[in-house]
Order: C-alpha cells, then structure tokens, then sequence
C-alpha cells in the first residue's frame, strides 16, 4: 500500500515531468503509420477483438501506403493513460474520446483539429454531435457513433405494487414511491458517488427541471437557480419517502448486481443498451420494459457521440485523417451500431432495429443533450458531486449544498479551471 | 602457520581507496535505478510546481503561483485535515496490531512458520481486490450489517455515515492490508531481546505485563520508532484504499491529500498544481518525520 500510493499518486506524475517533451519527427517518408486507442465500446471482448480486427484489414487492404494498429484499450484509468501517452509523447494518433474530454485536451493543448477528416461529407453528420466538439471554429473529433440513454422499467416491481401503467413524469414517479417502498422497493435508482458521472444521475434531472449546469456562454453556472434545487428538492422528497436506493449518495450507477438488477429498485432514467441487457437477464426481459425519457417540467435524455480525436503527438496528420474518415463513413458505422448496440452519429446511416429497447433508445436521440461541455466542466462536476452527496446524506439543506457548490465553483471559473 | 600469516601484506593505500569502490560497483545498479526514477523525477516535480505545464509539453515559468494559490485554497486544507484525521487513526491502530501479532509470534511454539505466512498473507494480496471484497463487508446488507441485523442492530453506515466513520473504516481496511510489514520488522526487533535480560527479569519476579512494559518496550524503541516513521509516511501517502472505496467521498468525507493531487493530475490536467500539492505534501510528512525523531530519540541519546 505505501509503494503503491506512492507509484500512482506521485511517481507517475513526477515521471511525466521527466519524460516531458514530445518526439522529433522521425517520418521518413515511405508508408504512414497510424495507431488508434479503442475501448470496448462493444462490451463483448471477443466480438470487439474480432471487429476492430476486421476493420484494420478492410483498411488496410484499401490503402496500402498506410499501417494501422487498432489497440484495445479498458476503460478504467483511460485519462491517466491517454494524459501520460501524450504528455510523454509515446502514444497513438487517434484516440475515442468523449465531447468534455476532447475539450479538456484542447485547452491543455494535447489535441490537433480534425476538419480534414470531414472535408468531404460534413453535412452527413448529425450537426449537434459536431457542434460539440467544435471549438474556435475548428473540430476537434470525428463522430463514430451516438449513445442514448432513456428510462428502463421493471413492471413486475410495479405490478406487485398495484401499479399497472409505467411513471412516465416526475409527479407519476413520486406518487408511485409509497406503495413500491412497501415492498421494500425503491421506486428509482439513483448514484451519488463521486466516481459516477452527472452526466448519468444529476444532470438530466437539472434539464429536465428545465436548467442548465452552466449558463449559455459558460461564464458562470446557473445549477443554483430554481430549476436545480427543483431537482435536487425531487431527489429528496423520494428519498423521504423510501423512493431510492438506501446507499442512494454513495453507491455507483453498475446496473450489473446493481439494485436494478437485484429487484430493489423498479426504474432507472438512464439506461444504456448493454444495461437493458443486464436488466433482462436479471429480472427477467418479459419484465423490463424501455420507454421514453422520463419527463419533469422538459422531457430530456443524455446522449453523446463517441469522436475520434487527433493527438499532438500524431506525426502523419493525412493518413490519420484517412483512418478517422473510414472508421467514421456510413458501412464501419451500421457496422458498429450492429455489433455495440450504439446508434448512427450521422444522418445517412439507419439505425439498428429488431429489438424494441434499441427502437425505443433510437426515438429518446431526438430529446438527448450532449451534456454541457466546458473548460471547467469537469472540476464543476467533481465539486457538485461532493455537495449533491452531502445533501443526499442530510448533513447539509439543499439550498446550502447548492450555494455552496456554486461559490467553489465560481471561484473555479474565476481562476480559468 | 605464523610465518605465513605475518607474510600477508597489509592492504597498501591504493588498495584501501579502491574497497568503497568495489562497494559502490556492487549498488551502482540500484543507485542508477534509483537516481532515474526517483531523484530526477522528484527534482522534476519540485521544478513543475513553478510552471503551468501542460499536456503537450509546454509550459510557462509562474513562479510562486502555484503555492499562493495552494494557500488560499480551502479544498487543500480540507484534505490536508482529511489526511492528517486519518493518520491519527491508522498511525496508533496499525502500530497495537502489529506489535500485538508480533508478540504473540514470537511467544508461539508450534507452527510459527504457517501462522507468520498467514498474518503476512493480507500484505501481498491484491488491494483493488481486497476493496471491493471490504466494500461488500461494509454494506448496508453486507457481511458486518448482516450479522447485527441477526442481533437485532440497526444498519452502520461504515462508508456513508460521518466523516470519523468513514475514516475509521478506511483505516481498519489499511492496517489489515499492511500491518504484515510492520509486524515482521517488529518480530524481528523482539528476537534482538538478550534472553539473559528477560532471565534476570523472570528470576526478579516480574510478571508478564511488567516484562513486556519495562523491558520490551523501551529495548524495542528503535525498532518502534521505524515503524512509525514508515506507517506515518505511508498514512499520508494513502490512495489506494481511498480511490477504490469511497472515490473520496461521502461529501468528501475521505478527500485526502494524495487524492486531491490525483484529481489535479489526472483529472482535470493542472500538472503544475499537482505537482505543488505532492512538494507540499513531502514538506508535511519530512517536518512530522523530524518532530517523531526528536520526540522519540530524545531519551535514548
């Protein structure tokens, strides 16, 4: 324990000091090399192994002035990884971000703009999945895919309760509290630990309420206005009423052995694809029902495209334009909706069908908000998460865990991150 | 048989200056490793606290913002609080466990091998698989909570209640992970003990208590006082546990030093103030370090 809070926290930063400084180029003409960091956007290893496998032969086999290594990476410490490959310069040329990391490697200065990737086919991209990773009027990702997230329900929870039809709004949901937490059964799941994203737990309640995390030209928040303690102010009136998970402010969002899965929470409000899955087997898939995002004083999903960004380090900015084009254009896409469960970041490209939660994820896509992508966005959300946890512990009032957030954050923004 | 003996030549000059060098040839090994991945990184990070370096490798001299800033940052003093709340716990607790297994160690006849092997076991086991093994003992209807919902107590809320709590439980995680190190340098430091002097003190009739109180312990002083330093150091290093049992939280509750580094770092990309925050963090525990010296060695000089 003490060589390893050591190895992690200190050396491996102090080494990025060391090795700081990026390669001389060393391209010496002939055939361009491109390496890619994939994740396990198909959750299934072997199928992702084999896909992205395919997917480099296809490449390659089209150009042969072009050597293209996809590498499998994991998710967990993803930013450590991609931090230190590029900081030390020994790292690939394209790699999957999403829209708030891109921009966190923008202003850090890891990132080189990616219009050449687009030049041809821009306006078959879906505008919104663009625009977010667009900033100075350069584009920072090439989209390859869109997630969507909507609500998930297990009726035979709802059912043993005496409710027939799904809650479908805020007012729905918090009627329904009492007679599930009878059983024993929270009504909606929710995760409050810091580890979790708001981007899954808070802020679609924030948008829903009808607010915004920041206000419109990101100078300032706007999460302490009444649309954020309406959020906050549902989440406690659930609680009070046994309508969430009784570790609701620590636990994370895993559905897997999760209480959706265990049958201790009937409904989620951002369910992913591969979760519906896991929901299925669980409980049981004549039981789980998907349906449209779920509805306060606005009817608001996240989703967010999945874009390929190019690394300061990449030496061979045309031949990875090439790469990021290819996985983007319209066959590597259905293809990678099919086998992820994802859906099309463009508009000439159908989206998977043959199962109703993916229909029911395709049709939430026209209400999801790519979340709220800024230079602070990521501190912002580490400070809120610490302040929504205190309040959904009781040890501080809304109103104060709001204000509060919002003055750390103020001065966050004040100091430019 | 003397005449040859007289016959060995004394070591000549040349050959007296030349044995540290054989020395030094024999750790050279080590000490490049040593200078290369701790030395210059460490001065590395000393420089990187003046700049704002960032991830492409630019960076821009600031002087002495970084600390001004760290000053007047309340996040900093609160996990320098978090941190230092922590160690008084687990400092004190790691120290009576260890010195406790290690008494019973040295006082075992039969088997002293397998029971040695199997307190040290927790030292070598994974720690991100011994987390969340802890974290599903913690639960609200985990191993512990289950057990005195038998008795008819209520749920206690070991990684979600009150700051002291989480801490306590955080730190109870630690010294069951680690305390197998300290308890075989501590083992070691009782078989150091002259027999003869536990004799004289059995022959003067004293009890076991008084034994282990007026002769143990202050023999065991040195060894005692390692341990400390290493188990303070490695309290104010604490990452691991924290990072895979709680992410920090609740509400910060368990927002240390170490972790606030790795969230600047590795977060949210501010190099510079991350490397501020580990400077700071090594001034905290050298100035602890040398108050533990001179609190401690001041009797036995």
């Amino acid at each position: 324990m003490r060589v390893r809070g050591m190895a992690v926290g200190v050396a491996a930063l102090l080494t990025v000091a060391a090795c700081g400084g990026s390669d001389d180029d060393t391209a010496g003409g002939g055939s361009a090399e491109v390496t890619v960091w994939m994740y396990p956007v198909i959750p299934d290893q072997d199928a992702s192994i084999e896909f992205w496998g395919q997917v480099e032969a296809d490449f390659e086999a089209e150009h042969e002035d072009i050597d293209l290594t996809i590498e499998q990476q994991p998710w967990e410490g993803r930013d450590e990884k991609i931090a230190t490959a590029i900081a030390s310069g020994q790292g690939p040329d394209l790699v999957l971000l999403t829209p708030d990391q891109t921009l966190q490697y923008q202003v850090t200065g890891g990132l080189k703009p990616v219009d050449g990737a687009v030049e041809e086919d821009r306006d078959a991209f879906l505008p919104s999945a663009l625009d977010v990773v667009t900033f100075e009027d350069e584009l920072y990702g090439v989209p390859i895919y869109h997630t969507s997230t909507t609500t998930a329900y297990n009726m035979a929870a709802f059912q043993t309760a005496g409710i027939t039809e799904p809650p479908t709004t805020w007012e729905d949901v918090l009627a329904a509290a009492p007679a599930l937490a009878a059983n024993g059964v929270a009504v909606m799941d929710y995760s409050g630990s810091p580890e979790t994203t708001l981007n899954l737990t808070f802020y679609p309640l924030l948008w829903q309420a009808g607010g915004s995390v920041f206000t419109e030209d990101g100078s300032d928040v706007a999460f302490d206005g009444p649309e954020g303690l309406a959020a906050l102010q549902f989440l406690l009136d659930l609680q009070a009423q046994g309508g969430l998970p009784a570790d609701a402010a620590t636990k994370t969002n895993a559905v897997d052995g999760g209480p959706l899965t265990t049958g201790a929470a009937a409904m989620t409000f951002a369910i992913t694809m591969p979760d519906v899955e896991h929901m299925r087997t669980a409980v049981g898939a004549e039981n789980v029902v998907v349906a449209e995002p779920l509805t306060g004083e606005e009817q608001v999903s996240f989703g967010i495209p999945g874009v390929l960004a190019l690394t300061s380090i990449s030496e061979d900015d045309e031949a990875a334009y090439e790469v990021a084009s290819y996985i983007a254009s319209p066959e590597v896409n259905a293809r990678l909706n099919d086998a992820a469960g994802t859906f099309p970041a463009r508009t000439d490209v159908d989206a998977p069908t043959g199962d109703d939660a993916l229909t029911a994820l395709n049709d939430a896509l026209q209400f999801a908000r790519p979340g709220e992508v800024t230079p602070t966005a990521r501190q912002v959300m580490a400070v809120l998460s610490a302040q929504l946890q205190a309040a959904l512990q009781g040890s501080k009032s809304p109103e104060d865990a709001l204000a509060d957030a919002a003055a750390e954050a103020r001065d966050l923004i004040a100091r430019g991150g | 048989m003397t005449l040859e003996r007289t016959a060995v030549p004394r070591p000549t000059w040349r050959q007296r200056v030349r044995d540290p060098g054989w020395g030094l040839l024999f750790v050279l090994p080590m000490l490049v490793l040593f200078v290369i991945f701790r030395f210059v990184p460490s001065l590395g990070a000393i420089g990187m606290s003046f700049t704002d370096y960032r991830l492409s490798g630019e960076f821009s001299f600031v002087g002495a913002e970084n600390y001004s800033r760290l000053i007047s940052d309340d996040l900093f003093f609160d996990s320098l609080r978090v941190t230092l709340l922590y160690a008084v716990i687990y400092v004190p607790l790691t120290l009576v466990v260890s010195l406790g297994t290690a008494t019973l160690l040295h006082h075992v006849v039969r088997g002293r091998g397998l029971f040695r092997g199997l307190l040290f076991l927790p030292y070598v086991t994974s720690f991100v698989m011994a987390g969340i093994i802890w974290i599903w003992i913690y639960q609200s209807d985990g191993l512990i909570n289950g057990a005195l919902d038998g008795l008819g107590l209520g749920p206690v809320p070991f990684l979600t209640g009150n700051q002291a709590m989480v801490l306590g439980s955080l730190a109870v995680v630690s010294v069951w992970k680690s305390f197998g190190y300290s308890m075989l340098i501590l083992l070691a430091g009782l078989k150091n003990i002259p027999e003869d002097v536990m004799e004289a003190a059995t022959l003067d009739g004293a009890g076991a208590w008084a034994k282990f109180r007026r002769i143990t312990l202050p023999l065991l002083r040195p060894v005692i006082f390692f341990v400390l330093v290493i188990e303070t150091i490695a309290a104010f290093q604490v990452f691991d546990t924290i990072y895979v049992m709680t992410g920090g939280g609740p509400a910060r509750a368990s927002y240390g030093l170490v972790y606030m580094l790795y969230d600047q770092g590795f977060r949210f990309f501010d190099f510079g103030y991350a490397a501020t925050i580990g400077v700071m963090l090594f001034v905290v525990v050298f100035v602890i370090s040398l108050v533990q010296r001179y609190v401690l060695d001041r009797e036995n000089t």
